[in-house]
């Protein structure tokens, strides 16, 4: 590109110098001519001698001759022998003043009355200047090349540095130093980016694993309960004779690997949840439908505990853009938290609330709340605070309201009351330009 | 019932095909979609048990396959817990029921037989009847032995749903799905209080029980003593 570049400057300038000698002589030549024809060869000769005076400053050549090429006057000796008769122009070497060869440029005129003139440049210093310019132009490109592999070869020496220092750190993880990181020169350059990528990637991979972990830890602590009672209870059944009493053993037992299933079907669906794609199975709903049906399905149950138990609704139907299915999990494990913790005669309140697009969901009971030490762990699998330990449950419904929360975007917050809890979920409404076009 | 079993798990094949054949039901086996898929255009059966993970061809294929020609086979779908969507897509594919493992196998049975009959009941039925209960399905009056019972709208689905599926054992997932309309699992056995008010109108003060309760399975409507 540079080559190409210094290639078409040299050019330009070349022609550019060339045209310019060129029709210096054309105007000289035929001012000359117009000269003899006006006034005959006495004024030519009379002007050719005032310019051959002049001749040593503007290394001009000038040369009149007979028709048989004798000279007559002129600054060089003869006619040039490379004369070609067809040709206007010629150039030819002459031999200076100081025995240096020059060379010459010119033009031949025949004039009326059989004389040539020629009239010449010495286009020595031209010639020089295109020998100056192009060995200008050669030294630049070698000196760009080599400073661009200089520079070339330092940058990437550096960058293969810090490529080096990550992979070497890359291995050093995979040899089983997970708690290694990617040092940072903080230049804060790309790669001090890559390294804090990398490094927060790695963080995250950690709170993972340790998550990970602490489940493998939890399923196991929380299965062998339930699982040392079933074989304790297969055992008896085994030595049991009355075949009525093996049978309640049975179903006992079959009750007892439902709980177990169900335990381990809520953590497949947490963990399915948490992998599955945000964008799937989401419809529009009526929000005041979802709730209503949950309210419908849980009436009897808080009946039974002589709850008062009610939903506070907004006046216009609200629409949301979720998936449906999960969404009255969440509500239905919460309601179903508020029904199991509140004493009997207490309430249970669903309450919606609407703030510009987003509407507020709050779920009220007058129970025990959740001691505020807990709090933060709820959301945790397998979590139970003590005063919960001895009711029901497998401590993996909150942590499926979690997980489905964050799947479908919502907010939860949890907030003790002076009596009871409050459970509030946020949820983005579909805007109303959007309504009219679903 | 002649029931066509299309899985390639060997276990589960094995635990499954036992099971029915020893409710007295002929099961014919195919551990390949290919197979599957021929098995199933090619003989009659009274309904499909369809595995969607399948070699050579997968399930989802086959279904779209069996739906779009004429055969009119009950289709129930199995798959292992995976993405959230996957049981709306094979519900609106046309299978007739999915079920996601790990299922109890009361749960298949109860569910198996209510896909295969369904295609025996009448879709135009008025009228809903068992032993002296009639369930009018255009007045949507509810009369047992002569005398009217006043239900309200919910606790009538679920008995039309019931009455629907007399003499098979309906779990709760199904009455959830079904009645109510909802994929989910409770905490704790909310059917059983709806139930139990149902029964309150209807069994109570008369002198036999029609819905029965199935112990870790679910319900069944029928006459005492059958």
């Amino acid at each position: 590109m540079v080559a190409l570049l210094f290639v078409l400057i040299y050019h330009k300038t070349i022609s550019y110098l060339e045209k310019e000698t060129d029709t210096i002589i054309e105007i000289e030549i035929n001012a000359l001519s117009d000269q003899y024809q006006k006034n005959g060869i006495y004024d030519l000769v009379e002007s050719l001698k005032l310019k051959l005076d002049k001749s040593q400053a503007t290394s001009s050549i000038y040369l009149l001759t007979d028709s048989r090429f004798n000279s007559l006057l002129g600054n060089i000796s003869q006619w040039p022998k490379s004369y070609d008769k067809n040709k206007q122009w010629v150039e030819f070497n002459i031999i200076g003043p100081d025995s240096v060869k020059q060379r010459i440029k010119a033009k031949l005129f025949l004039l009326q009355g059989g004389y040539y003139l020629l009239v010449g440049r010495n286009i020595e210093t031209l010639k020089r200047t295109k020998q100056l310019i192009l060995d200008a132009i050669i030294w630049g490109l070698l000196l760009t090349l080599l400073l661009g592999l200089l520079g070339g070869y330092f940058v990437s020496r550096g960058i293969l540095q810090r490529i080096t220092i990550i992979t070497n750190s890359c291995r050093e993880i995979i040899q089983g130093n997970l708690e290694k990181r990617i040092p940072q020169n903080h230049r804060h350059d790309e790669f001090d980016a890559l390294a804090e990528t990398m490094n927060t990637m790695l963080d995250r991979i950690n709170v993972l694993m340790t998550g990970l972990k602490q489940v493998t830890d939890d399923i196991a602590h929380d299965l062998r309960t339930p699982l040392s009672r079933l074989r304790q209870s297969l055992e008896i059944g085994a030595k049991e004779d009355d075949p009525d009493k093996a049978h309640q053993i049975m179903q006992s037992c079959v009750e007892e690997v439902d709980g177990l299933l169900s335990t381990f079907n809520a953590l497949l669906k947490i963990a399915s949840i948490e992998s599955s794609k945000q964008a799937e199975g989401k419809t529009k709903v009526n929000l005041q439908n979802l709730i209503n049906d949950v309210y419908e399905l849980y009436q009897p149950i808080a009946e039974e505990k002589y709850l008062h138990f009610h939903c506070l609704h907004m006046d216009e139907p609200i629409y949301i853009q979720t998936n449906r299915n999960l969404l009255f999990q969440a509500l239905s494990n919460v309601i179903d938290n508020a029904i199991k913790y509140t004493p009997e005669h207490g309430e249970v309140k669903i309450k919606t609330s609407m703030y510009q697009d987003t509407i507020q969901l709050d779920i009220l009971d007058t129970g025990v709340g959740i001691p505020a030490s807990d709090l933060v762990h709820v959301h945790k699998r397998f979590y139970r605070s003590d005063q919960s330990r001895n009711k029901p449950g497998s401590g993996l419904g909150l942590s499926l309201v979690y997980a489905i929360c964050r799947h479908l975007n919502i907010e939860i917050s949890l907030e003790n009351k002076s009596v009871g809890l409050k459970v509030t979920f946020l949820i983005k409404r579909i805007s109303s330009t959007n309504d009219i076009h679903s | 019932m002649k029931i066509l079993l299309v899985e390639d798990d060997v276990k589960t094949q094995k635990f499954i095909s036992k099971g029915l054949k020893e409710l007295g039901h002929r099961v014919v086996t195919a551990d390949n979609g290919q197979d599957g898929l021929f098995l199933a255009l090619e003989e009659e059966f009274d309904a499909m048990i369809l595995d969607r993970m399948l070699p050579k061809l997968e399930g989802i294929h086959i279904l779209k396959t069996i739906k779009n020609s004429k055969k009119e086979l009950p289709v129930l779908m199995l798959s292992a817990l995976g993405e959230v969507a996957h049981r709306v897509e094979g519900l609106n594919l046309g299978a007739d029921d999915y079920l996601v493992k790990p299922f109890s196998f009361t749960e298949l049975v109860a569910r198996l037989e209510a896909i295969a009959r369904r295609g025996a009941m009448a879709a135009d039925e008025t009228m809903l009847i068992l032993g002296d209960l009639q369930l009018n399905l255009l007045s949507r009056q509810v009369k047992r032995a002569g005398k009217d019972i006043e239900l309200q709208s919910r606790e009538f689905q679920l008995l039309e749903y019931l009455m629907r599926h007399k003499n098979q054992v309906v779990t709760r997932t199904m009455l959830l799905e079904n009645v109510w309309d909802y994929h989910f699992d409770p905490q704790t056995n909310v059917i059983d209080v709806h139930i139990s008010r149902l029964r309150g109108k209807i069994d109570k003060g008369f002198n036999s029980e029609l819905i029965h309760t199935v112990r870790g399975a679910g319900y069944i409507m029928k006459l005492d003593g059958t």
